[in-house]
Parts: structure tokens; sequence; C-alpha cells
């Protein structure tokens, strides 16, 4: 019975509950679930607002728990997978870079009316953004379709993290130049994205291997 | 020694669990590592910790009714085997070990 519930089903913060039922191994999913939502109805006819900070707090304070648990549970020759997957990640978003992001940038800066400069790098950082989405609309369907082959899911599933690795790059790059604020803002921003994309490819990748990234069932 | 002595936080885990006796479920286990050992713990710590133990043969579980307080979804209840209690005294002899001498030392 408790195997056929979903995180839909809990009274608590959804999302929280969410972030539960992707990171929890299979077998203890429901188990923690239902222990979180007994004690939040408890503490909820309180103070709903206390209870809602304490679920949050107990969901953040479990999940490197759940990786801890997870990663003894991967292999390393699984590991060595996933690295030379963000090799190969990097590279194509590394080509992306080179081949339309700066080549625009350079085309638009060698006009004889060239734009304003902060335009040239708001269009960098907006093409830098664009290969960002095509990277993470390429892993959300690979991450959920199961019935694609284990390599190529692996190959593709890990392009956001070297997003993040690239944008370290640029950071390095943006805090060298006399950049603008707003853009280094803008750029600060994408980095944000990078993390909240990294987070998600756990996610995936969790689809992907089943309980083996986040531990197995009993 | 036959197995490998248990971690700090296994210790407390498997305590709780012997003093909730046949109650031992993750809301009381938590509430009484709370109330007896005076630290918060993530209930996903307790809960994967548990679950090394039962990998290891030192814990058992078995899952009691699905109630409705709990979205209906069942209490998972823990207890100790004769093999996880004699490394609970193990560990728990060989952390006394260390401390002895040391209870000594005047208090602040």
């Amino acid at each position: 019975m408790a195997g056929n519930l979903n995180y839909r089903s809990t009274q608590g913060p959804a999302l929280a509950s969410r972030l539960v039922y992707y990171s929890a191994a299979t077998s203890m999913r429901d188990d923690i679930l239902g222990d979180l939502q007994e004690e939040w109805n408890l503490r909820a006819t309180i103070s709903p607002f206390r209870a809602k900070v304490w679920y949050w707090s107990q969901v953040m304070r479990s999940i490197p728990a759940f990786a801890h648990y997870g990663a003894a549970k991967i292999g390393s020759y699984r590991i060595g997978l996933i690295l030379i997957a963000q090799m190969i990640s990097f590279i194509v978003i590394t080509f992306w870079d080179k081949l339309v992001s700066r080549s625009v940038v350079e085309s638009l800066s060698a006009l004889e009316n060239a734009p304003d400069i902060f335009l040239i790098r708001f269009s960098y950082f907006f093409l830098f953004s664009v290969g960002a989405i095509l990277s993470a609309l390429l892993s959300v369907p690979l991450g959920f379709d199961q019935r694609w082959s284990y390599r190529k899911n692996i190959v593709f599933c890990l392009g956001p993290v070297f997003l993040i690795i690239h944008g370290l790059m640029f950071h390095n790059l943006i805090e060298t130049s006399s950049y603008g604020l707003l853009p280094y803002l803008l750029f600060r921003s994408g980095i944000l994205v990078g993390v909240m994309l990294l987070a998600a490819q756990f996610l995936f990748c969790k689809k992907i291997f089943g309980d083996n990234l986040f531990g197995r069932g009993r | 020694m036959a197995n490998k002595p248990l971690g700090e936080f296994e210790i407390v885990v498997v305590a709780a669990v012997l003093h909730l006796g046949r109650d031992a479920y993750g809301v009381a286990i938590r509430q009484e590592i709370e109330e007896r050992a005076d630290r918060s713990a993530a209930i996903g710590a307790i809960y994967t910790t548990l679950a090394r133990l039962e990998e290891k043969g030192l814990v058992t579980s078995r899952l009691g009714a699905a109630t409705a307080e709990r979205g209906g979804r069942a209490k998972r209840f823990f207890s100790i085997t004769a093999e996880g209690r004699r490394a609970f005294d193990d560990s728990v002899a060989s952390l006394g070990g260390m401390l002895k001498g040391l209870r000594a030392w005047p208090a602040t």
C-alpha cells in the first residue's frame, strides 16, 4: 500500500516532500515521508509557520545523508563513466561558446557602427544562456526517458554540470576585464541558474540510475 | 570483537531503539534522541544509519499498519538483533575504556 503513494499525498510543504521523494532511496522514502507528515501534523496545529520551517530544516539536513548513503553504493566504474560523460559535455559546450557565442560577439564588435559595449556583452551572456538552456532541454527528456540506452543517457544528462565549470572560466575572464556592474550581476545570476541545474542533474541521474545513485533498497 | 565498532551516531541510534523497545519507529527514535542526547537529528540521517545497520544484520525492521495521520503510510518498526546488541555492547565498552579516568576532570 505504502509503495503506491507518492509525494502528492503529503500535506507538508510540497516542494520539500518532492525533494525527499526524489533524493531518498525508494525503500525508505515512504517511511520518511510518513514520519515527516506525522510530526508535521502535530506541529502545524501549534504554529503552521514553525511547522513549515521545521519540515524544511529536516529535509535540507537529510539530503546530505541520502547523498552520502547513495555515494557508498556507486561503484568506481560508474563514477568513471560519469566523469567521461562530463568531459564530453564540457567539450560540446565549449564548442558552442567558441563557434556561436564568441563569433557573434566578435562580428558585432567588428561592425563599423558597433553597438554599445554593454549590448555586446549582454549578447554574449544571452547566447551563453541559450546554450545552457539547450543543454538542459537535452537533459530533461533524456533523464526521464528510461527507454534510451544507458550510454546515451550518461553522455547527455550531465551537460549542465559543465556549464558551471564553463561559467567559472567566464567568471575569471569577466573578473579580469573592465566589465560593467550589470553584466557582472547577470553573470552571477547565470551561475545561480547553473547551480540549480546541477541540483536538477542529481534528480535526473537518480531517474537514470534508479536507486543506485542515492542508495538502493534494503 | 568480530564486527567493526559502531560509529558515534550509530551508538546513539541503537541506544534509542533499545530504549523504545517495540515502539521504535522513525518519529519516536528522533524524539528519543532529542530528549535523551539533547541533540536534534535529521530523520534522513536516522533512516540511512538504520539502513546501513540493517544491511550489516544488526537491525531488523517490520511494517506496521498504515494510518491516516501519516497520509496512509505505514510505520516501520525497528529492533536490534542479537548480533546488533553484541556490537553495541562492544562499542560502548570500547568507548567506556577510552573515557575511563577522564570523568575526574573538574566540571566547569
